[in-house]
């Protein structure tokens, strides 16, 4: 049987069903217990980044090479006819897309993804629309839950720091609204999730409470999802003001649930202290690695009829 | 002013035109937005606007009258985004030959900007700004099917120029 994501663009949370969600978590585990090297045999993907990356761009090349297929691309759009001699984006990928079975874009622009994704003949897979989506990423949160927790239902999560540009929680708050999560947002007033999104979980029926403190949350919650407040959004002095408010140490995580345990989207900059990498709470580089696997798992997908 | 005058000025109000169309039931405050929308001011047809009439269904209304124009199925959408409940008379040799309510579209291409400066479709001429269009609490909201996000109607319009 044909799966359901076969040849299908990979854009935004917001088109998945559970089961497209339970599927690629599904294939995610499958792959990081019985790693496979012919999944991508004889394919060649564009991975092209016109915004700067480290982890998503290398996971999803380590993805691609791991699974046995061949990669092209750039890291940064400032060498490519598009950033030298002016060609607009959708030439550029009319031209990019005719080259290769799939395509992985990371742009700073929202939209950029789903506008690749209408003219090319080739799935595309968003990779992060400016502040919009990263289903990747999403994903690999999700795989990061299940597999802390033992499942997605009925997790009570916290969301810290930058809730109104960071596109990781967007996304995820989305997904986990098919989940009926409880959910907890603690950010500075100016970085407070954006009230469409708001309305959004309300009308999802999710229930949320917003908080100014981490240390409120901490008792409550599964899992506390930090976020960095993205000093290129801010002038210096607002910067360093709202930083010094969130930043997590291991001394607030005294009353921490045992089976709690810290994510972060990385880069981390101030806002977890180092010591808290060894408490038992810490799950970030982990759930960085995850991001192996659950790439591997949506190209496998979108590429393969069957598994 | 004598009784007679009165009223040939109001009969000049409704004067009849000959071939084009008449959208009757704008919401008033909207004809404004048409008549920018499609530019008619600088284009050479007769053109008759009322702001503010009497209308038994919505209080007031607005209506537009203007000759050698017929509105394809495309436009009356656009027409429907600021007037969902207007009324289209396609008049021809001073008939109505064609009569229609507009109903409000469930997607709009092309024909508005997306708001939110940092969408592909404000950097990118080609790429036309598309909005699936809901109506929720007698509010009509737009999603750009790019960046995703939502805008209510007001917003939509007033950042495309259309605003009162």
């Amino acid at each position: 049987m044909t799966n359901p994501l076969f040849q299908r663009d990979i854009i935004s949370i917001s088109e998945f069903t559970k089961e497209h969600i339970e599927l690629i978590l599904k294939t995610a585990f499958e792959l990081k217990k019985h790693p496979r090297t012919d999944l991508l045999k004889d394919k060649v993907i564009g991975v092209t980044f016109f915004e700067g990356s480290t982890r998503t761009r290398l996971s999803f090349e380590t993805s691609i090479q791991r699974l046995g297929g061949r990669v092209i691309g750039f890291s940064d759009a400032a060498n490519t006819s598009l950033g030298k001699k002016g060609e607009t984006f959708m030439d550029s990928m009319r031209i990019i897309t005719s080259y290769t079975d799939a395509l992985v874009i990371r742009h700073n622009k929202e939209g950029a993804a789903r506008l690749a994704a209408d003219i090319s003949p080739v799935p595309v897979i968003n990779a992060g629309d400016g502040s919009n989506q990263h289903p990747s990423q999403t994903m690999l949160d999700l795989f990061t839950i299940m597999e802390t927790q033992g499942t997605l239902q009925n997790i009570s999560i916290a969301f810290v720091g930058d809730l109104k540009y960071g596109r990781t929680v967007h996304s995820l708050a989305e997904a986990l609204s098919l989940y009926n999560a409880r959910v907890f947002l603690v950010s500075p007033e100016s970085l407070a999730m954006p009230k469409y999104l708001l309305d959004d979980l309300s009308k999802k029926g999710i229930k949320f409470s917003v908080h100014n403190t981490i240390e409120e949350v901490i008792p409550m919650v599964d899992i506390l999802y930090m976020t960095r407040v993205q000093k290129e959004r801010f002038d210096e002095t607002e910067y360093q003001h709202l930083k010094s408010k969130f930043i997590l140490t291991p001394d607030m995580l005294s009353n921490a649930k045992e089976n709690m345990k810290i994510l972060h989207p990385l880069p981390r900059i101030d806002e977890i202290v180092p010591e808290v990498d060894d408490t038992p709470y810490a799950y970030y580089f982990k759930q960085a690695a995850n991001g192996i696997y659950a790439r591997e798992a949506i190209l496998s997908l979108v590429l393969n009829k069957e598994l | 002013m004598s009784s007679s005058n009165t009223e040939s000025k109001s009969k000049l109000l409704v004067e009849a035109i000959a071939n084009g169309t008449v959208i009757d039931h704008i919401a008033p405050g909207q004809a404004i937005n048409i008549i920018r929308m499609f530019k008619f001011l600088g284009k050479d047809n007769q053109l008759t606007v009322g702001f503010n009439l009497r209308s038994g269904e919505l209080g007031k209304k607005d209506i537009i009258k203007i000759s050698n124009v017929v509105f394809s199925p495309a436009q009356t959408e656009q027409i429907a985004v600021l007037a969902p409940n207007a009324t289209i008379n396609q008049i021809e040799d001073y008939k109505v030959v064609d009569k229609y309510k507009l109903k409000l579209p469930n997607e709009t291409v092309g024909v508005f900007k997306c708001p939110n400066s940092n969408c592909i479709t404000n950097d990118e001429k080609a790429a036309h700004a598309r909005f699936k269009i809901t109506k929720e609490n007698n509010e009509i909201l737009l999603k750009c099917r790019y960046c995703e996000r939502v805008f209510s109607r007001e917003v939509v319009l007033e950042y495309n120029g259309l605003g009162n």
